[in-house]
């Protein structure tokens, strides 16, 4: 087994709001190793891009409070001067943002943007060695007529042209750990798949690790290892893509699966949706954050109103969940509690 | 490019010869003789006649125009034999009541003008965008307090009485300044300065405060871009992020404001100039409104007209060139 090269532990981020304290991340705890893909799924709200800036190092505004731990190699990010945490941007941790079209800066070329973050991280490259080194990586993400390229304006380029110039962004000092943020939700269907797979030939070739923020259960088929679901920022489960499928171990996991259409489904088949919608992060619920939308709830009792579960062993995977492990097999052979 | 500010150039002229005719027809119909103002003391219905034919307010008014329009490329002269004169091109009229050639009267004007806008739009800029960024990198603190309490006192506050105010400080009570007489800045460049710095900050004071909500605002508006957010995240440095990235997203709509204050200002500070006794477009206007002058009101008119259309212009070329997305559509 390779080494971690991420490690979060109890991790707590909230924001003080003048409505009060939103909890968006409360005590998360995971792991990437090298060269490993790790999904993070949930819905809007469950705290998934808020766990990416943290790990980035960008919350550091006066109104949030942040404990826990994150260590990069060894390296404490949680506390850390910004002006050290600034030294990984963009060299170990890169990121790629959800929405290509905004992602980069309409007033300057393309190569300009790509070459600031080879430069920032190497402030005696000459001209030359940049402009290089930006052409290696525009090719590498498959960015074609690169030397004519290299001079055009983002608003020349394509919704999946800029994603692959966000990617170069992020490859160019050779991360290692990157973070796509929804990274083809604002894409087309076709260009989703494509970036895809770029994304997973660059992980193949460079051993890098990719932490893929989603809500898309399609995309996390696709390309990553483990997944990590979280709602109303907790964790509910944390399983490797096989188990997931065949097996999930978490009520929530479960409804997220039905929800997904599958192409065996019938054409006028109602989409199955999970009741209900996640909580306000002022106001979370006493218990199992997930009690009030639960079917499975009655088979645990009272227990999931009045404690939290924490994350335990069940099988291979790790489920937040009060369910025993019979219980969890019967709701995957599709049984439901009688009311 | 060059497409787009021939375009530009062309349109401007076409909408110069607009504002040239509506000025035109609009002091036509106003109920004022040029002819029997120009008359003097001793006046008779006759002179008044001679006066008429004299100045070209007997011809047609679509002809008068076109004197007029020819005047400004070619000059024009009035009268005849010992008594005509002539005043060289570009003409915009003669003035009888102070028996000068338009044209001359504003040129007199125009320096003490020019110095005033300039000198301002430095101060007001540096000051107002300087305030605007301590604010948007501050919001919510005290700096941030401060530089808007100072924006909100400096735009609710009337130029004559910053005007008056600056003046009762600065002159009368620390008596740092002497009362300033206007000097060219060609004669002598320290007067020059001590007249005008009290002038300068008085409408500086006054315009910097929009300035600064327009650079906090956008600023902050900037911050929360995507492309900010990638900026941050490829590790470059604070300061190259707030220059590069929001000061950059945040600058088109200053400039575009910018062109056209300086542009109006360039026309006349009317208050400003009345209140320091600065000889510049604004009191020339004044003067001429109180004289009922009317060839030197349209001649201002105009030039202002001129000036607020060609800073339009401008400030498109310049827009074209600032965002690389403006291109694509001329």
């Amino acid at each position: 087994m390779s080494k971690n090269i991420l490690e979060v532990n109890n991790l707590s981020v909230s924001f003080n709001t003048s409505d009060g304290q939103v909890h968006a991340v409360d005590n998360l705890s995971f792991n990437i190793k090298a060269g490993e893909v790790l999904g993070i799924v949930g819905e809007s709200g469950s705290g998934k891009s808020v766990t990416a800036s943290a790990i980035m190092g960008l919350l550091t505004s006066g109104n949030v409070n942040l404990s826990g731990s994150i260590k990069l190699n060894d390296f404490e990010i949680v506390g850390a001067k910004d002006s050290e945490v600034r030294k990984l941007r963009g060299s170990d941790i890169a990121m790629v943002f959800q929405d290509p079209l905004s992602s980069l800066n309409p007033y300057y070329k393309i190569g300009v943007q790509i070459g600031e973050a080879y430069e920032t991280h190497h402030p005696d490259a000459s001209k030359s060695e940049v402009r290089n080194k930006v052409i290696e990586v525009m090719k590498k993400v498959g960015i074609p007529e690169v030397e004519r390229r290299i001079d055009s304006y983002p608003h020349e380029f394509s919704g999946g042209m800029r994603q692959r110039v966000v990617i170069a962004i992020a490859l160019i000092n050779d991360p290692k750990i990157l973070i796509a943020d929804e990274p083809t939700t604002a894409l087309d269907v076709t260009v989703q798949a494509q970036i895809l797979d770029l994304m997973r030939d660059l992980q193949k070739t460079s051993n890098t690790s990719i932490i893929l923020i989603t809500h898309d259960l399609g995309v996390v088929a696709e390309m990553v290892d483990r997944v990590l679901v979280m709602y109303a920022g907790r964790a509910v489960e944390v399983s490797d893509i096989k188990a997931i499928f065949s097996a999930p171990i978490h009520p929530y996991t479960k409804g997220l699966l039905n929800a997904v259409r599958s192409l065996d489904s019938a054409i006028r088949e109602k989409l199955a949706t999970i009741p209900g919608t996640p909580p306000s992060l002022l106001n979370i619920p006493q218990g199992c954050a997930f009690n009030p939308r639960c079917s499975y709830k009655q088979w645990a009792g009272d227990k999931c109103l009045v404690q939290k579960p924490e994350l335990h062993e069940i099988g291979s995977g790790l489920t937040a969940c009060h369910l025993s492990k019979t219980d969890i097999e019967r709701m995957n052979k599709d049984e439901l509690p009688v009311v | 490019m060059a497409r787009f500010v021939v375009r530009r150039l062309a349109f401007m002229i076409f909408l110069l010869a607009i504002v040239s005719i509506a000025t035109f027809l609009l002091f036509s119909v106003l109920p004022v003789d040029p002819a029997s103002l120009s008359c003097g003391q001793h006046c008779t219905p006759e002179k008044i006649a001679a006066n008429r034919i004299r100045l070209g307010y007997d011809q047609p008014l679509i002809n008068q125009y076109f004197t007029f329009m020819k005047g400004i490329f070619a000059g024009r002269s009035y009268g005849e034999g010992a008594q005509a004169f002539s005043c060289p091109a570009p003409s915009f009229g003669y003035s009888y009541y102070r028996g000068q050639c338009v044209t001359e009267m504003i040129t007199n004007a125009l320096p003490a003008t020019i110095s005033l806008t300039i000198g301002s739009a430095i101060i007001w800029l540096t000051m107002g965008i300087g305030l605007g960024v301590i604010s948007a990198m501050n919001k919510g603190k005290i700096q941030d307090r401060v530089s808007t309490g100072l924006a909100i006192f400096g735009l609710s506050m009337p130029t004559f009485f910053i005007g008056l105010l600056l003046i009762y400080v600065f002159i009368i009570w620390l008596q740092i300044f002497p009362f300033p007489s206007y000097t060219h800045f060609l004669d002598n460049p320290f007067k020059w300065a001590q007249a005008l710095v009290l002038p300068w900050f008085t409408v500086a004071i006054v315009s910097a405060a929009l300035y600064t909500r327009l650079t906090r605002d956008g600023m902050l508006e900037t911050m929360s871009e995507d492309y900010v957010r990638l900026a941050i995240a490829k590790g470059l440095p604070r300061r190259k992020v707030l220059v590069r990235y929001v000061l950059r997203g945040a600058i088109t709509p200053i400039v575009t404001i910018a062109g056209l204050d300086i542009a109006v200002l360039l026309g006349g500070a009317i208050i400003t100039e009345s209140v320091f006794g600065l000889p510049g477009m604004g009191r020339l206007a004044l003067n001429s409104v109180t004289d009922s002058d009317l060839p030197v009101i349209v001649g201002i008119t105009l030039i202002t007209a001129f000036f607020v259309v060609v800073a339009n212009a401008l400030v498109d070329i310049l827009y074209a060139s600032l965002d690389p997305r403006v291109r694509l559509e001329s």
